[in-house]
């Protein structure tokens, strides 16, 4: 039986513990409450940190600091080959899977478990994202739906495509506007719409990561996620909603939108 | 080394944005670090991750800088507290914002805030964030745990509405020091 302390119960939720000793850890908080509840605020601190710290990536560098870089002299030093030899190999293994090269570089993991806990990161995310900005009622969205072109332009631009915003008017949905987040530190556009009465669905924009397919619908304690890989693209919908509408709203959104 | 150090800025920077809790510092720190990583470009062994010897200068000078500014005012560091504005009640209500929770972070102790920026946000394992900060993987949880709860607090009492100062019942879980 493992103790149940902090230090074991943060290592669990990081994945940082041997299988062993997780499946001990897992059987061990069957009995207690008071440790589950340890173990869903390790949780949620963690995915909300992420979260806030996520837009962060998208600041501006300081002033100057890029031509300082591009400027700087290649070393003398004569051990340089190893990095454009791992980067060649890394281009290689992007092509030969057909992505486009330099998404995330070569890692070395077992393609299916990347993309399985890939999957959970980005629902993880969504549901997080969504949860937080959902409550806000002055700064749910960055940029309003009274600024479409732009919104369409600026978020096309940041995932190199051509945004349309879908109409989910069918639905019963008005579109609010939308916002840029991040996963997988790349851009991440989330467009929020509401309903006459109820609280808010989002349908979130990412590049799709190497191996990421097929399209599942998930719960994250209360909300429902729905998610689908196309031409590159993986896009979630996201609302406190049952399967069935959300599932309704997706297909409304699959038939409009190809980035 | 100058263009991988390009490709690192967005990630460093959100890294100094954690540690220092403001732009313009974490401006400077970053300014910083990439000049002593290109003066210093002999120390770093191909091979091994340069986004580790990267926020391991980063925080090393903010060290630095930590101390130096303590020796010249006498004092800790306040910027984080400055930033704080006293929200209406309608308005406390609707904000579990974003910015809470950076808040929320600036408040920790130097020592936790950095491991945490390291796993949580960063996305590093224990062994690497211990080989970064020079500490044992024991640290490094004890740490992460204390941070994750103390965060977790802080978060429900502005949800509840409540005091950023705990206050509540749920004070003595979390120990500060």
């Amino acid at each position: 039986m493992p103790e149940l302390d902090d230090n074991t119960l943060v290592a669990y939720v990081d994945g940082e513990l041997d299988a062993a000793t997780a499946r001990e850890v897992e059987r061990a908080l069957d009995g207690s409450p008071a440790a589950r509840n340890t173990v869903a605020k390790l949780r949620s601190s963690a995915a909300l940190v992420r979260a806030a710290f996520a837009d962060a990536v998208h600041e501006p560098p300081p002033p100057g600091l890029i031509e300082l870089l591009r400027a700087a002299k290649p070393t003398r030093a004569p051990r340089r080959y190893a990095l454009p030899i791992a980067a060649s190999i890394a281009l290689l293994i992007g092509i030969g899977i057909g992505v486009v090269a330099g998404i995330t570089g070569a890692r070395q993991v077992a393609p299916q478990t990347a993309s399985q806990g890939a999957m959970d990161r980005l629902v993880g995310d969504v549901a997080e994202y969504h949860r937080l900005y959902a409550r806000e009622q002055r700064h749910m969205v960055e940029v309003p739906a009274a600024e479409t072109p732009h919104l369409e332009d600026w978020l096309g631009r940041r995932l190199k495509g051509q945004l349309t915003i879908p109409d989910l008017s069918a639905q019963g949905l008005a579109f609010q506007g939308g916002r840029l987040l991040a996963f997988d530190d790349r851009p991440m556009a989330e467009l929020i719409y509401k309903p006459a009465d109820g609280p808010p669905i989002g349908l979130c924009i990412a590049f799709a990561l190497p191996g990421m397919s097929g399209a599942a619908t998930v719960e994250r304690g209360d909300l429902t996620v729905t998610h689908w890989v196309d031409n590159g693209y993986v896009y979630s919908v996201v609302g406190w909603a049952n399967d069935r509408r959300i599932q309704a709203i997706a297909d409304s959104v699959r038939a409009q939108l190809h980035l | 080394m100058g263009e991988q150090l390009l490709g690192l800025l967005p990630r460093l920077g959100r890294f100094a944005r954690g540690l220092t809790g403001s732009t313009e510092d974490a401006n400077d720190l970053v300014q910083a670090a990439c000049q002593r990583a290109l003066e210093r470009e002999h120390q770093w062994m191909p091979g091994t991750r340069l986004d580790s010897w990267m926020f391991r200068i980063v925080r090393t000078l903010w060290i630095d800088e930590l101390r130096g500014r303590k020796v010249r005012l006498g004092r800790g560091v306040v910027d984080a507290e400055d930033e704080i504005v006293v929200d209406g009640p309608r308005a406390i209500e609707a904000r579990l914002t974003f910015d809470r929770v950076r808040r929320a972070v600036a408040k920790l102790p130097e020592a936790q805030r950095e491991v945490m920026l390291l796993v949580c946000v960063e996305g590093l394992s224990y062994r690497e964030t211990a080989e970064i900060l020079g500490l044992p993987m024991g640290t490094v949880m004890s740490r992460l745990a204390r941070a994750r709860l103390a965060i977790a607090r802080l978060t429900e009492d502005n949800k509840a509405g409540g005091h950023e100062e705990g206050g509540d019942e749920n004070s003595n879980v979390v120990r500060w020091s």
